[in-house]
């Protein structure tokens, strides 16, 4: 076991839980858990969405899929940019105040039901379900990458890796709620920021210029320097698509919500677009001179190549920080995603449905006890190591994509859009990616979320149609939303 | 391989579209930054 690295891990482990603790003893209600009462300020909002979004893929899978294929990898890098950028620009500032308005909604089931005043409760159900589903998928997707790591870094059994990995990520998600994990995820942002600054620059600097990395590159095969080399306009779409993911994801679409001013958006947009941008840049430079680095004894395993390469050109301290940054990056995902769940368990579930007089401090312990549970179900689901963490994250990532996305969109933007055309869009989205994820072969080769999205979008509009017009309130509640 | 190099288009579509969202990103903070003053 590298004892520096053990050492710099523990301190940065310490850090994180001393957070935790120290909004522990600031959280008063479930609005302070699960959105900090609204009062992040434009810096921590944007690294926050940032971090909690990017996950492991950005400094393991990114840098892997541009180590194994080279330059025809970067559709994804666009797509995503521009998804994000989109999500920025039009919903952020929108979905801030319209949630404000309606009814202080905290949660995106709370804010669904609030802007459709929906007395059924159906629409905050359903949405709560499929975000019960897909994030307890997705947050075991995380849990096998932070086990994937810490077994690589230290050697550890993977049973053990899993097991440590889980208890420290529920410890301050557990405590501190919302304000904890969005300021852990600005530390965690920064540093995943800095590796990917850092990395690259080294790895091409040993090499001697980038020249010489295209070159060692191109020797190797030629198709590493081509972004169209074995790709048809179906796969580019395909892989550009996973920006339409943007709009449905709750974890991300919170951090909108929780932004202390709605006038703040443009300059947390501006953060989060260059923290974004250098990062994946940072990214696809890793793992593209990773190939030339690699070039005479080849990885293993393509998702090691940033773990690799950190291992081998820095110094043990130096390096454990920037691994560190791995873990940061899986943590911040994780955390994020269990504190979505437990919000939809406490305010959609036990307060809607089982105890209305639920009061506040029970309500916060709801949500604690519910975190704990849903870490273990993750956690149990992640103990297969065979499972396929991208496919996995693939699949979340659609599944809320293509049920919330255009749902989010068409509530903020159409005044007509209905409680029906809502609900039906949101399970014909959820069912098209389901079904559409068992099938192969030509047309059906392309990403789950486009069909589900269009079908989505399409569905909640013609049934808005049909629909009986939305009432006088919720009309004037649309229209006081400013531009 | 001599002078290996990334085509034209693959440098376009690895240099423009992602940096042409910060740009804009920065267009819009400065457009609502004068509309506020």
């Amino acid at each position: 076991m590298n004892a520096p690295t053990l050492t710099t891990f523990i301190i940065y482990l310490i850090v994180l839980i001393s957070i935790g603790l120290f909004f522990y003893l600031r959280t008063r209600n479930l609005s302070d858990y699960i959105l900090g009462g609204r009062g992040l300020n434009p810096w921590v909002a944007a690294l926050s969405a940032g971090a909690s979004d990017m996950s492991g893929w950005l400094l393991l899978g990114l840098p892997g899929a541009m180590y194994a294929g080279g330059m025809n990898n970067i559709w994804i890098a666009i797509g995503l940019s521009i998804g994000a950028f989109l999500n920025w620009q039009f919903v952020a500032k929108r979905l801030r105040q319209y949630t404000e308005v309606a009814n202080d909604s905290i949660t995106l089931p709370d804010y669904l039901e609030n802007r459709f005043n929906d007395t059924s409760r159906l629409l905050r159900v359903i949405s709560a379900v499929v975000i019960l589903v897909f994030f307890t998928i997705y947050v075991s997707s995380g849990l096998v990458g932070g086990a994937i790591l810490f077994e690589s870094t230290f050697g550890l059994d993977y049973q053990i890796a899993l097991w440590v990995g889980s208890l420290i990520i529920v410890s301050y998600t557990f405590l501190g709620g919302f304000m904890a994990v969005s300021w852990t995820d600005f530390i965690q942002g920064t540093l995943m920021f800095l590796a990917l600054l850092i990395v690259p620059i080294i790895v091409i600097q040993n090499l001697g210029s980038w020249g010489d990395v295209v070159a060692r590159a191109g020797e190797i095969d030629p198709e590493y320097l081509d972004a169209f080399s074995g790709m048809t306009l179906l796969s580019i779409i395909s892989l550009m698509a996973w920006g339409f993911g943007y709009f449905g994801q709750p974890h991300i679409l919170a951090r909108f919500m929780a932004i202390r001013y709605a006038k703040d958006t443009p300059k947390a947009q501006m953060v989060g677009m260059t923290w974004m941008v250098l990062g994946l840049f940072g990214a696809i430079f890793t793992g593209f001179a990773g190939i030339a680095y690699f070039a005479n004894s080849p990885l293993d395993n393509s998702e090691t190549v940033f773990i690799s390469l950190v291992q081998l050109l820095f110094n043990p301290w130096i390096g454990g920080v920037l691994l560190a940054a791995i873990l940061s990056a899986i943590m911040s995902t994780v955390d994020s995603q269990l504190l979505v769940c437990s919000s939809a368990i406490a305010e959609d579930f036990y307060k809607q449905i089982l105890r209305k007089e639920a009061k506040r401090q029970e309500l916060v312990w709801i949500g604690r006890i519910s975190v704990i549970v849903l870490a273990l179900i993750a956690t149990s689901l992640a103990a297969n190591p065979e499972s396929k963490v991208l496919d996995l994250v693939a699949y979340a990532w659609g599944g809320f994509g293509a049920s919330f996305g255009p749902i989010v969109l068409l509530s903020l933007f159409w005044r007509r859009m209905t409680r029906n055309g809502a609900l039906s869009g949101m399970i014909v989205g959820a069912v098209t990616v389901i079904v559409w994820k068992h099938l192969s072969g030509g047309f059906f080769d392309l990403y789950e979320i486009l069909p589900g999205f269009i079908l989505c979008a399409a569905v909640s509009i013609i049934v808005s149609l049909i629909d009986k017009e939305p009432s006088a309130d919720i009309q004037a509640q649309f229209d006081s939303i400013k531009n | 391989m001599e002078n290996a190099t990334l085509s034209a288009a693959t440098w376009f579509w690895l240099m423009v579209p992602m940096p042409l969202v910060v740009v804009l990103s920065l267009i819009n903070l400065l457009i609502k930054k004068g509309r506020s003053e």
